[in-house]
């Protein structure tokens, strides 16, 4: 990695939350675009600029931990990238902090290893009132999760064991919502090369609902065997 | 909450989630306009009725959105055709169709403006008035409001639609825009009901109000005249922008969220084309040419990069390759905007060696291939079709395509054209053939690699132009024609691409229909014809039994020969072409004589700049012409 590279942590708001991820990388570089900054360009016949960013967010979730990486041509501070590219972004998309990721982080696709997502359901009327701690506990003890994925190829579909990939889940307790109860719960899911999960992917385990809203609140990287939070690396 | 927000709150927790691209739904895209809604505002919902990814693509509107949204008394939203399953959706709960930009229902606007582009997307424009609760005709919507406005090139031809919409719009909406903002501001000041606010509009130029013009037919069907209300004048004439150069051009264009068809900036670098195809339409009904000033156009594809991002910017009009400062500004824009990464790229390449060197020079992408388009396989159906393309330009075109690296070249042609023989066909036989052995002469190593795809659509005759006399050839000759190529067309390395013939007969019904073909519309749309310009959505079956219903005989709208002196239905209004300049042209087409561009030879009397008082714009001055 050279060395005017630059990482920002982003929010991706209501707004903005129906972008898909290849959609946010687009409208990311036009805004650098319009904020003129030097970003990088790839080499080749149709030059790309230089940027990066972590693990797709599903369609329709927002988030507090979404991260760039930007190469610059030319060295500028972590602030200034901030400033400039913070006053030219899209409605929805806000730059939550700035700084320099440290020399020996790799892309952020090859370090980020897991994320943290707050989620709040709202249970379908029933007989029986949702019990939430209850069913947080039943899905902790199941040995294995086993959900059907839409394959590469069209209608090709395959078994996943995604248990695994819950490396922990939380029943935070409920609050009231204009819909009805919510119920707020905190999941880490295992992200990256090595097998992963998406947070939504649990949910029919744990109940039915009528609506949810996800929301990534951290992204942990891994570094020399250790998970790192990405919001806490030092700028 | 108020009920706007309830709405907004239903559609983005419950049914965007449920949908196929949300984005598309949001209104949150960069530069869209968000006005808080106050008193005395001229509120207007903009439509396109084809989905997003199409409408977004098109500039018309975006030049309409900006103008109102520049007014402090005006705004402009947006609503484009549904997807089937938000469609659905929306159905299904009872939810009302609503703008993009602030969620608000369609039928609140003060004006509900739709966009006429394409004949086939008629079906389309009544189901965004069904999904926005409205009545599908203006006489069984009681209430003046929301005012349903159409305009667009198939405002030429408003019969089909005219007991639909409440008035057309005629020609460019540039300068008749603000008048009707201040039209509605006034008329809903001073209370009008729906018939005074007809007559008010019938009273701007440019505007078209069927209600207030009866039409009468003759026994054999033709049109026998039309009876207008006192006080509104027939034809009603095109309203169009004299100083393009001076005319305010939106930069801040709404970029959109997800991927759109044509994912690009805009310039117009010039409006109108004097060409004078005969079959074209556009060529027709934009006349003169007016040009922008290299120095405008550079200062906009600056000013629209800045405020948009886009890698791509094009330059546009109805045949960019004939702009009289095309060589200069390209390069400049090249020298200017090429470090940055920007893309430029050209949408119409005129069919010569000049416009491959500066598709060459800007690097025009490679993958797709360079497209021309000769129209016609032989020189003799080119006299008549008045396409001036010679042999020779198609094959410099191409050898120097070939030469420049290209593989693939794509050939547009159309069938059916008036006077068309086999021998016309084997001409685009062999003109493919002989492209075919150009590549694999020139390719060398990349002989393998070359492609031609031979395109044919079928002729559609269309109102305004010189073919608006002229029979659409048959389904079945239609059929014939096509296989008569597709059998011909064998090599592998040789792609035929085709037209629906229904959806050509349905188009060419359409474009020169009546009054009367209204019901079958409605008939069609009742019946699940929606979009129906997506060929994967579109029934055959549906349109017949409309026909059927009305009484009406598709056959007789497409393919009768109409005489010298029918009149016509879309005569109501005028593009500022003499009739007799369209005959003359009509005549001259079967002698397979040529009518030069006016904009190098003599002026050939169309009509136009002395009946509205304009002329023809350059930029530059070619030195050809002779005082």
């Amino acid at each position: 990695m050279s060395g005017n590279r630059v990482r920002l942590r982003l929010a991706k708001e209501e707004e903005a939350r129906f972008l898909s991820h290849l959609d946010l990388a687009r409208a990311l570089e036009r805004a650098a675009r319009r904020a003129r900054l030097p970003v990088a360009l790839s080499e080749g016949f149709h030059p790309l600029p230089k940027l990066a960013l972590g693990p797709p967010l599903a369609l329709g979730a927002t988030s507090r931990a979404e991260y760039l990486d930007l190469e610059l041509k030319e060295p500028l501070s972590p602030q200034e990238v901030a400033a400039r590219l913070g006053a030219a972004l899209l409605p929805g998309i806000r730059i939550l902090a700035a700084g320099t990721p440290p020399p020996e982080a790799k892309a952020l696709m090859a370090e980020a290893a897991a994320a943290d997502y707050l989620v709040r359901v709202a249970p379908e009327p029933g007989a029986v009132e949702w019990d939430g701690p209850q069913a947080v506990a039943d899905l902790l003890t199941r040995p294995e999760l086993v959900v059907t994925r839409r394959g590469k190829e069209e209608g090709k579909e395959r078994q996943v064991d995604i248990r695994p990939y819950l490396l922990d889940l939380e029943y935070l307790g409920s609050e009231p919502k204009p819909a009805g109860e919510g119920h707020l719960l905190r999941l880490r899911v295992q992200t990256g090369s090595t097998g992963g999960a998406r947070p939504e992917e649990y949910l029919p385990a744990l109940g039915r609902f009528t609506w949810t809203a996800v929301e990534r609140t951290e992204l942990w990287l891994s570094r020399k065997g250790q998970l790192i939070p990405a919001s806490g690396e030092r700028g | 909450m108020s009920s706007v927000e309830q709405l907004r709150d239903v559609l983005w927790h419950e049914v965007l989630p449920r949908v196929k691209k949300p984005a598309r739904y949001t209104g949150s895209e960069l530069n869209a306009v968000h006005k808080p809604a106050s008193e005395g505002l001229a509120r207007f919902l903009l439509a396109f009725p084809d989905l997003y990814e199409v409408g977004m693509s098109h500039l018309g509107l975006k030049i309409l959105y900006d103008l109102l949204n520049r007014r402090k008394d005006a705004l402009a939203e947006r609503v484009y055709a549904l997807g089937p399953d938000l469609e659905e959706e929306l159905r299904r709960r009872g939810l009302p169709l609503f703008s993009l930009e602030s969620t608000s229902p369609a039928a609140s606007f003060d004006v509900l403006g739709v966009t006429l582009q394409y004949e086939l997307s008629y079906p389309a424009i009544l189901n965004l008035l069904d999904l926005a609760g409205l009545p599908l005709k203006s006489a069984d919507r009681r209430e003046p409001w929301p005012l349903v406005l159409g305009g667009g090139p198939c405002a030429y031809n408003p019969e089909p639609l005219a007991p639909f919409l409440d008035a057309f719009v005629i020609g460019e909406g540039e300068e008749v825009l603000g008048e009707l903002v201040d039209l509605v501001k006034t008329a809903k000041a001073a209370g009008d009901d729906k018939t005074a606010l007809l007559r008010r509009l019938a009273g701007v130029a440019g505007v078209y109000v069927p209600a207030l013009v009866g039409v009468e037919y003759r026994p054999d069907g033709t049109v026998g005249g039309f009876r207008p209300a006192p006080g509104v004048e027939l034809p009603v004439v095109k309203r169009m922008v004299s100083d393009l150069d001076a005319t305010p051009y939106p930069t801040a264009f709404v970029v959109p969220g997800t991927g759109i068809v044509h994912d690009r900036a805009m310039v117009e670098v010039f409006r109108g084309c004097t060409r004078g195809c005969r079959f074209c339409q556009a060529g027709a009904v934009y006349r003169p040419v007016r040009e922008r000033r290299p120095e405008t156009v550079a200062r906009l594809v600056s000013e629209v990069l800045d405020r948009t991002g886009w890698e791509e910017v094009s330059l546009t009009s109805l045949s960019t390759g004939d702009y009289s400062c095309l060589e200069p500004v390209v390069q400049y824009l090249v020298r200017t905007h090429g470090p940055q990464g920007v893309a430029l790229s050209l949408p119409s390449l005129r069919v010569d060696s000049f416009s491959v060197r500066l598709a060459e020079e800007i690097q025009q992408v490679r993958k797709t291939g360079l497209t021309f388009a000769p129209e016609a396989g032989t020189q003799r159906l080119r006299d008549v079709i008045n396409k001036n393309v010679t042999e020779v330009d198609l094959l410099s075109a191409v050898t120097s395509a070939f030469d420049a690296g290209w593989n693939a070249v794509k050939l547009y042609f159309m069938i059916g054209l008036p006077t068309e023989t086999d021998e016309d066909l084997q001409g685009i036989v062999d003109l493919a053939y002989q492209v075919l052995q150009e590549g694999r002469a020139r390719r060398g190593a990349a002989k393998s690699r070359v492609k031609v795809t031979v395109s044919a659509s079928s002729f559609v005759p269309k109102a305004h132009t010189p073919f608006q006399w002229a029979p659409q050839a048959g389904p079945e000759e239609l059929h014939r024609r096509q296989r008569y190529l597709m059998d011909r067309l064998r090599d592998r390395a040789i792609q035929f691409q085709w037209h629906e013939v229904d959806l050509s007969v349905l188009e060419a019904v359409l474009a020169r229909g009546d009054r009367r073909v209204a019901e079958v519309l409605e008939g069609a749309f009742r019946r699940g014809a929606t979009l129906d310009s997506w060929g994967d959505h579109f029934q055959m079956e549906r349109w017949t039994e409309a026909f059927s219903e009305a009484g009406l005989d598709p056959s007789w709208y497409a393919h009768r020969s109409r005489a010298k002196e029918e009149r016509f239905p879309w005569e109501v209004v005028s593009a500022g072409l003499s009739r007799r300049f369209l005959w003359r042209e009509w005549e001259k087409a079967q002698r397979g004589e040529a009518t030069p561009d006016c904009r190098e030879a003599a002026c050939s009397a169309c009509g136009v700049c002395p009946g509205l008082g304009v002329e023809t714009v350059l930029a530059r001055p070619r030195t050809e012409v002779t005082p």
